[in-house]
């Protein structure tokens, strides 16, 4: 990636929204990068089966996308998309009963545990607060070098089966006692990323 | 929930572990979402469509002399108050100056490549707290030229419109130097 194109990226939200109704096509995209995640992971969090989720998460750009130009908070969009994004999954959630939509995993009876609860407090203010928070590490984590995600992702990417020490080091090339050092600069690095 | 800079390498470890296991919504999702957008658009301008209408063209920086390093200029140091930056856009490069004059700003700059008349529209983010304020246009002179005074520090939209496109340059920050 050139220097230009991460500087495109690291455009505030509110720059987007600008350029957007400047009708720049490549704003849209960076939005739609930036969001996908957090939409998709609300929707799915509220119960919704994949297609379900999938009619929420066009609505819920299709509205952004209507709205841009009245938006008067361009700073608050991701608040807006948050909210957008809740409201319409319990819109489709309240006429989800009148139909039945088989999702791929109803063949093989075995539904993802994490989404398969329908509760109207699925989804409270904490964990949708946490969602953005995560959002917004991930697009760091996506801005980082690789040297530095590919440590934090093994380090902590997944905490049922952490990678050792030894393993990470073989696998980038490092010394195992410059691994602690190195994880603290890193994150380092992504707090400034997210800030 | 803390404000993420305010965490610990713990906290922030641990959200690292919910940020990588944040799944991406499915390409065909994303790839909808995308299509929304020139599904929205009216029909593309270009050249050969009804006269008046203008070929919007985005410029590309391809030169900050804030961020090029002295050894990249040959310099020994950064003594110039001026920044340079150069544009391109198909088939036409920007020379933009922005020097510091007094309490404001001049910006200076030149079209190199075709020798053609336009005029170059200046405009504050309308994000920021001078939404309200008006564009200002300034005519190319004959060597393509162009210069605006008593700019203030700020965010600004440049265009340089001529007969058939409109380029529009990145987002411009004019102001001193914080790094």
């Amino acid at each position: 990636m050139t220097e230009t194109e991460q500087d495109i990226e690291r455009e505030s939200d509110a720059a987007l929204a600008a350029r957007c109704n400047r009708g720049d096509g490549s704003a849209w995209e960076l939005l739609v990068g930036r969001y996908q995640r957090l939409v998709y992971a609300i929707v799915r969090r509220m119960g919704l089966d994949e297609h379900m989720a999938a009619d929420v998460f066009q609505t819920v750009f299709m509205r952004l996308l209507e709205h841009l130009p009245r938006l008067t908070q361009q700073d608050r969009l991701q608040a807006w998309i948050v909210t957008t994004a809740k409201r319409e999954a319990l819109l489709q959630r309240s006429r989800g009963p009148r139909t039945v939509s088989m999702t791929r995993d109803d063949d093989a009876d075995a539904v993802a545990a994490e989404w398969d609860v329908a509760d109207d407090a699925l989804l409270p203010e904490d964990a949708l607060e946490a969602l953005q928070s995560q959002n917004q590490v991930r697009q760091g984590l996506d801005r980082l070098d690789a040297r530095c995600r590919d440590l934090l992702t093994m380090l902590y990417g997944d905490s049922d089966e952490p990678v050792a020490y030894d393993d990470i080091a073989a696998r980038l090339d490092m010394p195992v006692g410059s691994i602690g050092p190195t994880r603290a600069r890193c994150l380092g690095k992504l707090r400034k990323l997210v800030e | 929930m803390k404000p993420i800079e305010s965490l610990s390498d713990d906290e922030l470890a641990a959200l690292v572990n919910g940020a990588a296991a944040l799944p991406d919504a499915p390409p065909a999702l994303v790839k909808s979402a995308l299509g929304l957008w020139q599904a929205a658009q009216p029909a593309v301008a270009s050249k050969t469509a009804a006269p008046g209408l203008l070929n919007k063209i985005r410029a590309v920086l391809t030169f900050d002399s804030w961020t090029a390093s002295p050894a990249a200029l040959g310099l020994r140091s950064m003594p110039s108050q001026t920044r340079h930056l150069l544009f391109s856009a198909h088939g036409r490069d920007i020379d933009l100056r922005i020097v510091s004059s007094a309490e404001s700003y001049v910006l200076a700059g030149q079209i190199l490549g075709p020798d053609e008349p336009g005029c170059v529209e200046l405009a504050i983010d309308t994000a920021s707290e001078y939404a309200a304020r008006s564009m200002l246009t300034t005519p190319l002179d004959e060597l393509g030229a162009f210069r605006l005074d008593n700019i203030r520090a700020g965010t600004y939209w440049m265009t340089l419109k001529f007969a058939g496109d409109a380029v529009e340059l990145p987002q411009i920050d004019v102001g001193e130097r914080t790094f």
